[in-house]
């Protein structure tokens, strides 16, 4: 019995355990445990693009490829054959190509580009275009300077495809605006279009302190890095790690719970970060210009908070030797905050931003009920928790 | 039959009666076990504190089939560890909180606000918040409930 199982059953059990051992491997990498792709992962957006077009994923990872080598023509072009050259693009469907125009010659002109890009040999579609882009660069600078003259707003972008400058107009504002073209005696040249819109691009909105997140405050906008730095806010490290703003998704970025932390912090695509925060439920917000650590911050100091819940309320420094039970390990360094006749922090406001003035003194951790009295943690913690700096400048 | 076989079958057959009779036994007990496993599984915090961190978790309150109670939000689905005194009663059919004053204060489907915190992620120290956690039955992650603030 023995031996008929170490000669059948172990090979088999082996052959088992190594398919099984292969296939986990592959879906570790790729995959979560539901099958779809964790996206984190490159490959999610290799098969979000294989969805939309109708590909396999191989073939989406070599499109993407060309994709790197079109820029890099893109920019060779413009700068050696600026006189000719209108511009490329790239098409994905119905079969992949990369489309590059030239005002005259083009299939000549591209020649030798192509032998130094051999893997686009196969994908390049050249065609004739009236204009170059060099010619519509300087176009679209030229109708801009005199349509800011005229002070009417409006936004601008070179259609490549079509070959033309275009000048987007509200709708409600289009017949102001020819008539102020005639007016003025402006003419505009034959490759620039008037495109009404609904409405023009508005500016990106800010991010900052003091903002109702998913189930907490945000607190202060922090950055990490020197040369090339991220952006971000921060919130309590107790707020779960999926927090959201305006319905907009904060990707999580690191955390700290335990000792002397509370702390995490997301970056927010879309927003600009500025060092503000919001201090009063009307929306008013304040610059953040100076940080006190918790060195320097002293019982008995009058300090304030903002918050989703309670919003702004204010009382005094008691303890800045406080350990909260809720924290792993606690170490003796949160500050606690008392009120004789406001109870400071409820839930939600976790998170929030304490401050003085232009000045970041902390964020909420906890609360003591009942009763008013408030804990948070100082603000150098955040910087030598996550390795950010909280910005005190936009 | 040589007589020493005899006594052998014979003892063979009580041996297997009492084998065969503490299965049947055993399968009865574990199938009250299973019964008693849907009973809803009820964490409470070991201590009393009046200290509490205050996120704000909302959500509905959902018995899962596994006899846990949790609130979802985004991708996790949170265990509620309840402060210290609560506990659960069953009231016309209906699967009350009650809190340490013997006040309902949510059932089970009610969307409730619990004010409190996540247990941060692998959380290897529930056991220092709840005496009946970890659990194989109701795993994490977790929420320490500070308080409920609100249900409808």
């Amino acid at each position: 019995m023995r031996s008929s199982w170490m000669k059948f059953g172990l090979p088999v059990l082996l052959a088992v355990l190594l398919v099984g051992s292969v296939f986990g491997g592959m879906n570790t990498q790729g995959n979560n445990s539901s099958g779809t792709p964790d996206k984190k992962d490159p490959i999610y957006d290799a098969q979000a693009y294989a969805s939309d077009t109708g590909v396999n994923i191989n073939e989406a990872l070599l499109r993407f490829q060309l994709q790197n080598i079109a820029g890099e023509l893109d920019a060779e072009l413009t700068a050696k054959e600026a006189k000719t050259f209108a511009g490329l693009w790239i098409e994905h469907t119905p079969e992949f190509r990369v489309v590059v125009q030239f005002t005259r010659n083009g299939e000549e002109t591209i020649k030798p580009y192509l032998k130094r890009y051999p893997e686009l040999a196969s994908v390049v579609e050249v065609r004739t275009a009236r204009t170059s882009l060099a010619d519509l660069q300087r176009a679209q600078a030229s109708v801009l300077s005199s349509v800011r003259a005229l002070g009417m707003p409006v936004d601008s972008g070179i259609n490549v495809r079509e070959n033309r400058v275009e000048l987007y107009v509200a709708k409600a504002g289009v017949n102001q605006f020819k008539d102020a073209l005639q007016r003025k005696g402006l003419s505009l040249p034959d490759s620039v279009m008037v495109v009404p819109v609904e409405k023009l691009a508005e500016p990106a909105a800010s991010i900052y302190g003091g903002l109702p997140l998913s189930t907490c405050t945000s607190g202060f906008s922090v950055k990490k890095g020197w040369i090339f730095t991220t952006k971000g806010i921060t919130t309590a490290a107790h707020c779960p790690n999926s927090q959201s703003y305006s319905g907009n998704d904060l990707p999580f970025q690191s955390e700290r719970i335990g000792g002397s932390y509370d702390i995490q912090w997301h970056t927010a695509p879309g927003y600009t970060v500025t060092n503000k925060i919001q201090w009063w439920s009307d929306g008013s917000t304040r610059d953040i210009t100076a940080k006190k650590s918790r060195n320097n911050q002293v019982i008995g100091e009058y300090v304030c908070k903002y918050g989703m819940t309670t919003h702004y309320t204010c009382g005094t420094i008691v303890d800045k030797n406080f350990a909260p039970n809720y924290i792993e390990d606690p170490s003796p360094t949160f500050i606690r905050v008392s009120s004789t006749t406001t109870d400071l922090v409820e839930p939600g406001d976790s998170g929030g931003p304490w401050f003085l003035l232009n000045t970041a003194y902390g964020t909420t951790s906890g609360h003591i009920e009942p009763g008013n009295d408030a804990i948070y943690m100082a603000v150098n913690y955040i910087e030598s928790g996550l390795g950010v700096s909280v910005m005190t400048s936009p | 039959m040589n007589p020493k076989l005899k006594v052998l079958a014979v003892g063979i057959g009580i041996i297997m009666l009492i084998v065969i009779g503490g299965y049947l036994k055993e399968t009865q007990q574990n199938n009250k076990s299973i019964n008693n496993s849907l009973s809803p599984f009820f964490p409470v915090q070991s201590k009393p504190s009046e200290f509490s961190m205050t996120a704000l978790l909302k959500g509905e309150l959902v018995l899962d089939e596994n006899g846990c109670i949790r609130v979802k939000h985004g991708n996790d689905n949170y265990l509620l560890v309840w402060p210290y005194g609560f506990s659960l009663r069953t009231e016309g059919g209906a699967i009350q909180i009650v809190d340490s004053t013997g006040k309902p204060v949510a059932r089970v489907g009610d969307i409730i606000e619990a004010g409190g915190g996540e247990c941060v992620k692998p959380c290897r120290n529930i056991a220092k918040y709840s005496a009946q956690l970890p659990s194989e039955r109701c795993s994490g992650p977790y929420w320490i409930v500070g308080q409920v603030i609100k249900r409808d």
